[in-house]
């Protein structure tokens, strides 16, 4: 009976740890395009206060090349002294994922350096800025509504 | 799937009701862990893998801890066990990015992880499995036998995704044998209408300024507008949870199950520690009976009492989330317990007695501020309009609020104490029909507002 126990009780961990490998190794996201995603986030709070970036702006602001992901959108303050942005861009591989975040680390460093010493309220909200990154899709958010437009871009790549 | 929305209230509740009430005794607890398991996994249709393995894992710890009386060693090693297994699933959902993230910052590394969803109520029936294999450990309980009843204490939807926590102990007998009448049916409906009408009606009006509110810059906002900010969030907080606990506690009425109160009006309360006794009083209790009282409790000395009550208070913050904000929350109310027990509980009570709720309302809504804001940036920000750092002292905007949410904030005032339920008590015993009609007015106004604003889902969710 005892023995019996102990294999009941090695099988359930045994599923317990295969459960959670394969919630780990699942792909959550459904393949949405960003414009999709866009028009989602675009419902926003205050998003209509921003300005929406070109390919351009992309280069300007992260030195990246539009032509080299699966579609992107941008959104950035238009008065210099705000610093409420948001971008979600879509990588064509995983690769991609990792230098997207080094090019939102150094947007962000760049920003902090921009508004130091008298920008406290601006370096505040970039201290609190939200990076999340689902499968493919990398989004960054900076603004008292952050939070809120995460919630909308999870929402809208859930499968 | 939540109480407050159309579905719940107009297709699956009359239908499980329908069920529960035509099939014979001894399958009304298959109908209700049936109809649980669906509620679940309607909104978490992955995630009821987890829930029905700690049903199963659970069953059998309890059952396996329950055959092994006169062996105390192997019994305590399989508590130690499923104590383990139980936290670690908690944990590995709740608190491993957290984890994470704080030796990313500490030790200045960049180890990734993949943030998976929090499964919904993982926190309360958790504590629920917990609170059922120590009860069998100490031999205050027999293991459950049976399966279905036991799933159906674990997975109850009416408190499966945000409480009451119910221990195993105060409804062991009514799995097997409850009474369910008219009169237990109307009451259940009753509480389920209160608390409906304090979500939809109180919780997400007041949420709204709140949110509003919040979202301003510090160039925007006084110190009143900052100050009318906490006290709406406080309204809100108060408001949605225990809402959500009256429908919980009245819709197991509704099936014959009678669930402890979860709060007792606590902004009347005059300590922080009379506070601890009204809010979210399931969870107070749990602690205290499998962490404060098996620590020594105040049976110690005075530096292991301190050391007591900071581990309790510690993990008190944590189990309410995985973020230093929630932490700081909790030890905030640790060193005012402390404060209190130690050098002016007392001296509290022998003042008049609105010296003593201010006290104690200024004392809850500064915590709420660290509740609310998940980082301490944020938390400093709004120290810094609360003392004129923002916009001054007074502004229009504070004006405009004030004017235009007046109405609404003396409504929640006046719902935080007793005093409308006593009123209402009074006519409803004089003449039952002025309680009927009472509550079906605000039954109806309560199902319009939801008609008009489909998503509102409670607060107490993300735990």
């Amino acid at each position: 009976m005892d023995r019996k126990m102990t294999i009941l009780k090695i099988l359930m961990i045994c599923f317990l740890f295969g459960f959670l490998f394969y919630l780990n190794a699942k792909d959550n996201t459904a393949d949405k395009s960003v414009s999709e995603i866009a028009e989602q986030l675009e419902k926003g709070k205050n998003v209509n206060t921003l300005v929406k970036g070109d390919a351009n702006s992309l280069k300007r602001y992260y030195n990246l090349n539009a032509n080299d992901y699966d579609g992107f959108a941008l959104w950035t303050s238009e008065n210099p002294m705000d610093v409420d942005e948001m971008i979600v861009i879509k990588a064509k591989s995983d690769e991609q994922v990792d230098d997207l975040e080094d090019s939102i680390e150094t947007r962000i460093k760049t920003q902090k350096q921009n508004f130091e010493g008298y920008g406290a309220e601006q370096t505040a909200l970039l201290e609190d800025s939200i990076v999340d990154i689902k499968g493919k899709y990398v989004f960054f958010a900076v603004s008292q509504n952050a939070s809120s437009w995460e919630t909308i871009f999870l929402k809208s790549i859930k499968r | 799937m939540i109480f407050s929305s159309i579905y719940f209230i107009f297709i699956f509740l009359p239908i499980v009701l329908l069920l529960y009430f035509l099939v014979p005794p001894i399958f009304k607890n298959t109908v209700l862990f049936i109809s649980s398991i669906f509620f679940y996994a309607w909104g978490e249709p992955i995630y009821i893998v987890l829930m029905l393995f700690s049903i199963a894992f659970n069953f059998m710890m309890g059952v396996d801890i329950d055959n092994h009386r006169e062996d105390k060693h192997y019994q305590k090693l399989n508590l130690i066990f499923t104590i383990i297994v139980d936290l670690f699933v908690l944990g590995f959902f709740k608190y491993y990015g957290f984890l994470l993230d704080t030796v990313n910052q500490l030790l200045h590394t960049n180890i990734s992880y993949k943030q998976l969803a929090l499964p919904i109520g993982i926190s309360f029936y958790t504590f629920q499995t917990l609170s059922y294999v120590i009860d069998v450990y100490w031999g205050k309980v027999k293991a459950q036998r049976n399966i279905i009843n036991f799933g159906l204490y674990v997975s109850m939807f009416p408190q499966l995704i945000a409480g009451p926590i119910v221990k195993y102990i105060d409804i062991e007998k009514q799995l097997k044998n409850r009474k369910i009448t008219i009169v237990t049916i109307g009451q259940g409906m009753e509480y389920f209408i209160k608390g409906l009408a304090k979500k939809v009606l109180l919780a997400n009006n007041i949420g709204a300024l709140a949110t509003e509110i919040s979202s301003l810059s510090a160039s925007n906002t006084s110190s009143l507008t900052a100050v009318l900010g906490v006290v709406a969030y406080s309204m809100q907080i108060y408001f949605d949870f225990s809402g959500y606990s009256d429908m919980a506690i009245g819709l197991g009425k509704m099936f014959g199950f009678t669930f402890m109160k979860n709060f007792d009006y606590p902004y009347v309360s005059k300590s922080i520690t009379e506070f601890w006794r009204r809010w979210h009083i399931s969870l107070g209790s749990w602690f205290r009976e499998y962490v404060y009282i098996p620590l020594g409790g105040n049976r110690v000395g005075t530096k292991k009492h301190i050391r007591n009550i900071f581990i309790v208070w510690f993990a008190t913050g944590l189990w309410h989330g995985a973020s230093w904000n929630f932490v700081l929350w909790g030890l905030f109310f640790g060193v005012l317990l402390l404060f209190e027990k130690y050098f002016f509980l007392e001296k509290l009570q022998n003042l008049p007695s609105i010296v003593a709720h201010i006290y104690t309302l200024v004392c809850v809504n500064i915590s709420w501020i660290f509740f609310q804001n998940t980082s301490l940036g944020q938390v400093g920000h709004v120290f810094k309009m609360l003392f004129g750092m923002g916009n001054g002292f007074v502004d229009i905007r504070t004006l405009y609020y004030i004017k235009t949410n007046f109405l609404l904030f003396l409504l929640c005032f006046l719902c935080c104490s007793p005093f409308l339920y006593r009123i209402f008590k009074k006519i409803t015993v004089k003449n039952q029909y002025i309680g009927l009609i009472i509550n079906i007015g605000l039954f109806i106004i309560s199902a319009a507002y939801l008609v008009y604003d489909t998503y509102n889902p409670f607060l107490y969710f993300r735990f």
